[in-house]
C-alpha cells in the first residue's frame, strides 16, 4: 500500500515536471518570429526605357504576428571577400531609385503569406550592362517594457539586373591557392576569378578534396555571381573533423563558357599540437638511443676493466 | 474426325483470341505518353529569431553587469550561403531612456574589450575574436568577457558568412550592460538590424 502510494507521488512529480518543461518549451516557440523572402535571387534582363514587373513573396514562419516593411536599397561589395555594402550609390547600384512596390507597409499573421508585386522603371538614358539593388523585407520590433535591445530583422532579395546594349562580357581566373601546410581545420583552398566586362557572369566551381589514398572526401559545387570590375574569392572549405594526415584538392572552374581546370593540390594537415607532439616524440627517441649508447659504452668499460683484472 | 474438328475448334477459338489481342496491344501503345515533370524551385531566404532580448541591472557602485542572448537562424537555399550583418538601427549608437543614456562600448568586432562601466555591447560567441566561452550574467561586478559596440547603420559588421546552402544555420549574439547608480532607473533601450541575404 505504501508502495502503491510512494510510487504514485513520484509519478505525479514526474509528471509536474514534463508539464512545466512543456509549458516553457511553448513560450519561446510562441515568441519566435520568422520571416522568409523569396526570390532571394533575381536576374532580370531588359532594355533602356522598359517597364519590368515582378513579384515578391513573403511568408510569416514564425509563430507570432509583425509588421514588416518593404523598400529597396543600392547593393554592391568590399574586398575580394564580398562583404555586402547597402549604403554605397554609384552609376552601378542606382537601381534601388527604380523599384516601385504596390504595397510597403504590410501586416502578416503567423502561418500567412503575401505577394506583393513591384515594378523596376528603368530610365532610357541608362548606361548598358549590370545594375545592381536589393529588396529588403523589414520586420518592425514591438515594444517591450524594460531595459532591452529590441531587433529588427531584414532579409533581402538580390537584384542582378541587365540592361541590353553594348554588352562585355569579360572575365579571368587570377589564381587557385591551397596552402600547402593547413595548421587547423577545416582545411581550404581558394580560387579568385576577376570580372573586367561591365556586366555580372555566374561562376559554377566544383572543388574536390580527397585523402591520400585518393577517396573524394568531399566534392563542393557552387555558384557564385561575379560582379563587374571586381575580384571575387571564392572559399571551398571541408568542414569535416579530418584525421591529421595527407590530402589533395582539385576541381573546375566554369565561367563565360570557358572551363579552368583547377590543377592538383596536396595539402598536409598537421595542427600545431600534432607537431609538438611529434616533435616530443622524436626528443624522446633521441634521448632513448643516446641513453642506449651510454649504457653500451659502460657496459664495455666494466668489461675492459674486468679484462684487466 | 471428331478428334480433328476439337482441335480445329480450338485453333480458330486461338485465333480469334490473338485477333483480339494484338488490336488491344496496339490501342495500348498509340494511347501511351510521356509526361515530363518540371519543378521549379525559388530561392529562399528565412530569418527567424528568438523572443525580446531583457537585460536587467540592479546597478553598484563600480557597476553591475548583465547580459542576454538572442538565437539568429538563418536558412536558404543558395549554394553560395549567405551574409549576415549586425547594425545599429540608426546614427544614434546609447541605449536610451528620454534624456538619459547608457554608450556605446568602445571595443570592436576586430578588437573587442571587457566592457567599460556604463556601456553597452555585443559579443558573437565563437566568431570572429570572440572566444565561445559566453554565458549569462546577472549583476556580475567583474567579467572577463569582451564585448563590441553595436555599429552605426552606415557601417554594418558582417558577423557571419558561409559558403554552402544553410538549412537552420544559428547564431549566437549576446547584448550586455553595465551599469553604476549614477545612472537613473527605468527602461533603456535600442534598436539593432540583422541583415541577411544570400551571396
Amino acid at each position: 500500500m505504501r508502495r502503491g502510494i510512494l510510487s504514485l507521488f513520484l509519478l505525479s512529480i514526474v509528471g509536474l515536471f514534463i508539464v512545466v518543461n512543456n509549458v516553457e518549451a511553448q513560450d519561446i516557440d510562441l515568441n519566435k518570429e520568422s520571416i522568409t523572402l523569396s526570390p532571394a535571387i533575381n536576374k532580370p534582363t531588359t532594355e533602356p526605357g522598359a517597364i519590368i514587373s515582378d513579384k515578391l513573396t513573403i511568408l510569416n514562419t514564425g509563430k507570432t504576428e509583425y509588421r514588416f516593411l518593404l523598400y529597396a536599397r543600392p547593393y554592391s561589395v568590399k574586398q575580394e571577400t564580398y562583404d555586402p555594402n547597402y549604403t554605397e550609390v554609384n552609376d552601378r547600384t542606382e537601381a534601388y531609385q527604380w523599384v516601385q512596390f504596390e504595397k510597403t507597409d504590410i501586416v502578416l499573421k503567423a502561418g500567412e503569406q503575401i505577394v506583393v508585386p513591384y515594378t523596376v522603371k528603368v530610365p532610357s538614358n541608362v548606361q548598358s550592362g549590370g545594375h545592381y539593388a536589393v529588396l529588403f523585407a523589414e520586420t518592425q520590433p514591438k515594444l517591450i517594457e524594460g531595459t532591452q535591445v529590441a531587433r529588427k530583422k531584414r532579409v533581402g532579395s538580390l537584384v542582378y539586373l541587365t540592361v541590353d546594349g553594348d554588352i562585355n562580357k569579360s572575365g579571368s581566373m587570377v589564381d587557385w591557392d591551397v596552402p600547402l601546410w593547413q595548421t587547423k581545420r577545416p582545411i581550404a583552398g581558394q580560387v579568385r576569378i576577376k570580372n573586367d566586362g561591365n556586366v555580372h557572369f555566374q561562376a559554377n566551381s566544383t572543388i574536390k578534396f580527397k585523402n591520400i589514398f585518393g577517396r573524394t572526401v568531399l566534392t563542393h559545387n557552387q555558384e557564385h555571381i561575379i560582379l563587374p570590375g571586381t575580384t571575387r574569392r571564392i572559399s571551398s572549405t571541408l568542414e569535416r573533423s579530418l584525421p591529421v594526415g595527407i590530402y589533395k584538392a582539385s576541381g573546375g572552374v566554369d565561367f563565360l563558357e570557358k572551363n579552368n581546370q583547377l590543377t592538383s593540390k596536396w595539402i598536409v594537415l598537421l595542427p600545431i599540437p600534432a607537431i609538438l607532439g611529434l616533435l616530443g616524440l622524436a626528443i624522446l627517441f633521441i634521448l632513448y638511443k643516446l641513453y642506449g649508447r651510454y649504457k653500451k659504452r659502460r657496459r664495455g668499460v666494466k668489461i675492459t676493466h674486468r679484462g684487466k683484472k | 474426325m471428331k478428334k480433328y474438328s476439337q482441335i480445329s475448334n480450338r485453333l480458330v477459338a486461338l485465333l480469334m483470341l490473338s485477333i483480339f489481342i494484338m488490336p488491344l496491344g496496339v490501342s495500348a501503345a498509340t494511347d501511351t505518353d510521356n509526361t515530363t515533370i518540371n519543378a521549379t524551385v525559388a530561392s529562399v531566404i528565412t530569418m527567424t529569431t528568438s523572443g525580446s532580448v531583457g537585460i536587467n541591472i540592479t546597478p553598484v557602485t563600480g557597476g553591475a553587469q548583465s547580459s542576454a542572448s538572442d538565437t539568429v537562424t538563418i536558412s536558404t537555399n543558395n549554394s553560395a550561403g549567405f551574409d549576415l550583418t549586425l547594425a545599429n538601427s540608426d546614427a544614434t549608437l546609447t541605449l536610451t531612456k528620454g534624456g538619459d543614456t547608457i554608450a556605446a562600448h568602445a571595443g570592436t568586432y576586430a578588437s573587442p574589450t571587457a566592457l567599460a562601466n556604463n556601456s553597452w555591447g555585443y559579443a558573437v560567441g565563437g566568431l570572429g575574436t570572440f572566444d565561445a566561452s559566453y554565458s549569462a550574467l546577472s549583476n556580475v561586478t567583474s567579467s572577463a568577457t569582451k564585448w563590441a559596440g553595436v555599429p552605426a547603420s552606415g557601417s554594418p559588421q558582417n558577423i557571419k558568412s558561409t559558403s554552402s546552402t544553410a538549412s537552420g544555420d544559428t547564431t549566437t549574439v549576446w547584448y550586455s550592460a553595465k551599469a553604476d547608480p549614477t545612472k537613473p532607473n527605468g527602461s533603456y533601450t535600442d534598436t539593432v538590424t540583422y541583415t541577411a541575404t544570400t551571396k
